[in-house]
């Protein structure tokens, strides 16, 4: 009897590991991009100059995140447009609660917080060209700075053009972007659309503190083509990339005055950043 | 798997240390084998055989293993970081401990922790095994238990993390394998089926493998279109399933055996999501002097690896195996043509007649004669396009294709008509062995590159002399004809024998048939051998040419090679 007992748990606990997933079609969606119709003006290679991305995990529970934004704004003043931030509230400190009514966080900064295991750390912290730095993502505030200056020594690889067509009326946004490989890069390119808003007024915790009118910056608002966008598949001609989103932004609750897109191109393997661009809307 | 490697090792070591000083002896066994391969390369331009920048490469390894009672500790180095040209060609290169585990077995229960190998049924749904010669050597990193509550029945469980060369990063790695087989065989739980000459086993099994799903795939459709198959969309966990029989009465056999795998997108088979399915029949019957077998085999969609992206011209990270049932043989002028098993699309059959002509007969002699006839064919399956896979011009991200069962597919793939001959004479000093094959091989789909199809017939002649007990002389002339390919070939061999020690022989392999007359080239060799106990060293110098390798319907490819080889092995 014992050793009847012994194999059902021996089979229950095997079978728990053993399982199917059974998928269903449609399998292929098709991509949802849109016709490129407006003219880019050419680039000199020679004045494309490396950009580098800055992810900033914060939240507004969060009472050492001002420390971050601080940091961040002086970044911004140091390295002007070679540096592009986007905010990500994600966490438990991103999480609703009392004063703290407006939720920040999206469904791409929560996938962005998981996959670059920003827990290792907790809030503050940064991910830099969504690479490694010190065999870790997310970086504490003292190591954003040598993380970016590492980043800029690296050549530039490709320039991204980016033309956004808001419609005032209809509150539709297009972005065009247009995508020209350098130094004969060849790896395979992605590209991903995000929006985020300046200047929202809303509660934040600052240390012993709780400020109601603090001002949040370059929050992540959303994304036109999914967390990790889209591969650029089929070059022009000329062998440059056109990808061309739209936005139906009617129910959005958005400063559009203070939207800006963030065009991330990167490796589609990796990844890892290699060129970014920011337009307002 | 990292913590555990040490610990392993620590222990392994610390048993052998220990039992080293008694030897053999109530603290226990210590067995292994060592070996070394190892070759000096010469480049030649016409038989395409490339400078090796280190002139010398070399395969080592080493194994070690502590019995005691029911215990056993084992472990293999291998060092391969300047390996074979073949093996680098294959990936296989670097050095560690690549075999390390535990196991403790007794009546009721086997366990072990580390690495393994284990086979379900014919392999369908899992077969973790290695084979030196073709550089596989996919073991399991886990655990496994097997069970034999009553005579007769058989449980497995395993759970692992496939060996992908010598990518030691296991904690990287988002795919695992866990299985389960069960088999009852009626002939041992019941004694008087197996007295009265009954074999009755039926036998199933169900392996499925994790694999995480986090990127994005993108198709590109008709019209430069982009298609994307999200990651939701790509199946993370994958099983397969299989059922077994094996029956027997006397002299009659027949063994069966259906697997079924359920939608698995892969680089194999284009990223379709088709189920798969192989099939298994044979049945033989034997009797004194006269045996039949046929076998009918149907393989489709059953390419099944631990990780999606893994390329079809690579064996890495086969989870299972479906085996090739034509005959395996194993004459020179043929080893290129060797038919390599189609997981993913092949449907035939294979019969074979031997007959002894009695003994003392007017035309069997003194001894009789062994005549065997052998029939094979393979095609792939058929296929029709489902509607997507039409509109979109390709079966990337659709159901891909319908095939009915037992139809064949257009495509022959392999085709052999054989018959041999066996004869001893004088007193049985003297052997003659002749052989007749037509082969019909599909290089195109079979090797990957676009030929037409290649037909040759290949004669083989082999005479052994026994000149006393201990020397021995053996001469072999093969030839292939041939009009596609490289044409006809000639071979021969002399080898003498100095039992036990003793091995000379010569050999050459001459492309004279080549269409390009710089090609008509002679692939010689010359070795020896030397053995004593469970030692053997050789020697040989020559030349090898390009093609492929197969043991068992499985294939790598071999680089052409020129020089001086020296291998030495050795057992414990």
């Amino acid at each position: 009897m014992k050793k009847i007992n012994l194999i059902v748990t021996l089979a229950i606990l095997l079978c728990a590991f053993v399982s199917c997933d059974k998928i269903e079609g449609p399998y292929i969606t098709p991509d949802e991009s849109v016709e490129t119709n407006v003219e880019f003006p050419d680039i000199d290679p020679a004045t494309v100059f490396r950009k580098v991305l800055i992810e900033e995990y914060t939240g507004h529970r969060c009472t050492n995140c001002p420390d971050g934004h601080r940091e961040l704004a002086s970044l911004h003043e140091r390295y002007g447009d070679s540096l592009v931030a986007i905010g990500i509230h994600a966490g438990s400190f991103a999480m609703t609660s009392g004063i703290f009514s407006t939720d920040f966080r999206t469904e791409e900064g929560n996938t962005l917080y998981e996959d670059f295991t920003i827990n290792q750390i907790g809030t503050p912290a940064a991910v830099v060209n969504r690479k490694q730095h010190g065999n870790v993502y997310p970086l504490s505030i003292p190591a954003w700075q040598p993380a970016i200056e590492e980043e800029l020594t690296h050549d530039c690889v490709a320039a991204v053009q980016l033309i956004n067509v808001f419609d005032a009326s209809s509150q539709k946004l297009t972005a065009h972007t247009k995508t020209t490989r350098l130094n004969g890069d060849t790896s395979d390119l992605q590209i991903a659309l995000y929006i985020i808003e300046d200047g929202i007024v809303a509660p934040q915790k600052d240390g012993e503190e709780t400020i109601p009118e603090y001002v949040h910056n370059h929050v992540l608002r959303g994304s036109l083509n999914g967390v990790y966008g889209t591969q650029l598949t089929t070059p022009e001609e000329d062998g440059t990339y056109l990808k061309s989103y739209e936005l139906d932004c009617s129910a959005k609750s958005w400063n559009f005055s203070n939207c800006s897109v963030v065009a991330i191109l990167m490796d589609a393997e990796t990844h890892e950043v290699l060129q970014v661009e920011q337009a307002k809307f | 798997m990292r913590r555990i490697f040490p610990i392993l090792t620590a222990l392994l070591i610390t048993v052998l240390c220990s039992s080293t000083a008694w030897g053999q002896s109530k603290w226990g066994h210590i067995s292994g084998d060592f070996g070394f391969n190892g070759m000096y390369y010469i480049p030649d331009s016409i038989i395409g055989a490339k400078e090796v920048k280190e002139k010398v490469r070399a395969n080592t390894w080493l194994n070690l293993n502590y019995t005691n009672s029911g215990f056993t500790a084992g472990l293999r180095y291998e060092f391969y970081s300047f390996p074979l040209i073949d093996f680098e060609d294959i990936g296989y290169k670097g050095q560690g401990l690549t075999h390390y585990f535990l196991d403790y077995k007794n009546d009721f229960i086997q366990v072990t922790a580390g690495t393994f190998y284990e086979q379900f049924g014919n392999g369908f749904t899992l077969r973790a095994y290695e084979d030196r010669q073709l550089g596989i050597d996919n073991s399991l990193l886990g655990a496994r238990i097997k069970v034999t509550p009553y005579k007769g029945i058989t449980l497995k469980g395993v759970w692992g993390i496939e060996r992908k060369n010598f990518d030691f990063e296991y904690t990287k790695r988002h795919d695992y394998v866990r299985g389960l087989d069960a088999e009852l065989s009626f002939s041992d739980m019941i004694g008087k089926l197996s007295e009265k000459g009954f074999v009755l086993s039926v036998g199933g099994s169900f392996v499925s493998k994790y694999e995480k799903s986090e990127k994005d795939m993108y198709i590109t459709l008709p019209d430069n279109q982009t298609g994307i198959l999200s990651a939701d969309k790509i199946p993370q966990n994958i099983a397969t399933w299989a059922a077994r029989l094996n029956f027997g009465y006397k002299g009659f056999r027949l063994e069966s055996e259906f697997a079924h795998k359920i939608n698995d997108p892969n680089n194999t088979n284009s990223y379709i999501y088709k189920n798969g399915n192989s099939f298994l029949l044979t049945a033989s019957y034997s009797m004194k002097g006269f045996g039949v077998e046929a076998s009918f085999i149907r393989s489709d969609n059953m390419d099944f690896r631990s990780q999606r992206d893994i390329s079809a011209s690579t064996s890495l990270l086969s989870i299972n195996y479906i085996p090739a049932v034509n005959r395996q043989y194993t004459y020179a002028l043929l080893a290129n043509y060797t038919y390599a098993s189609q997981p993913n699309g092949q449907i035939g059959v294979q019969a074979q007649v031997n007959y002894k002509i009695p003994k003392g007969s007017k035309l069997g002699g003194k001894y009789g004669i062994d005549i065997t006839a052998n029939y094979a064919r393979f095609h792939n399956v058929e296929q029709k396009l489902v509607p997507d896979a039409e509109a979109n011009g390709l079966m990337n991200g659709t159901d891909g294709y319908t095939s009915r069962f037992f139809a064949f597919g257009n495509d022959l793939l392999y085709q052999d008509i054989g018959i041999e001959f066996s004869h001893r004479f004088n007193n049985k000093n003297w052997k003659l062995d002749l052989a007749y094959n037509f082969i019909t091989y599909n290089l195109t789909i079979l090797q990957g590159h676009p030929s037409p199809m290649f037909k040759g017939h290949n004669v083989m002649g082999k005479v052994t002399y026994k000149i006393n007990t201990k020397h021995a002389l053996k001469l072999e002339v093969h030839h292939l004809y041939a009009k596609e390919d490289d044409g006809s070939w000639l071979y021969g061999l002399l080898e003498y024998s100095i039992a036990p020690h003793w091995f000379i022989s010569v050999a050459d392999q001459w492309n004279y048939g080549n269409a390009d007359k710089i090609h008509r080239t002679h692939y010689y060799n010359i070795a020896a051998a030397f053995v004593i106990k469970t030692t053997r060293i050789s020697l040989n110098f020559g030349k090898t040419k390009e093609g492929i390798l197969c043991i068992g319907g499985v294939c790598r490819s071999v680089p052409a090679s020129y020089g001086l080889g020296l291998t030495v092995t050795t057992s414990f």
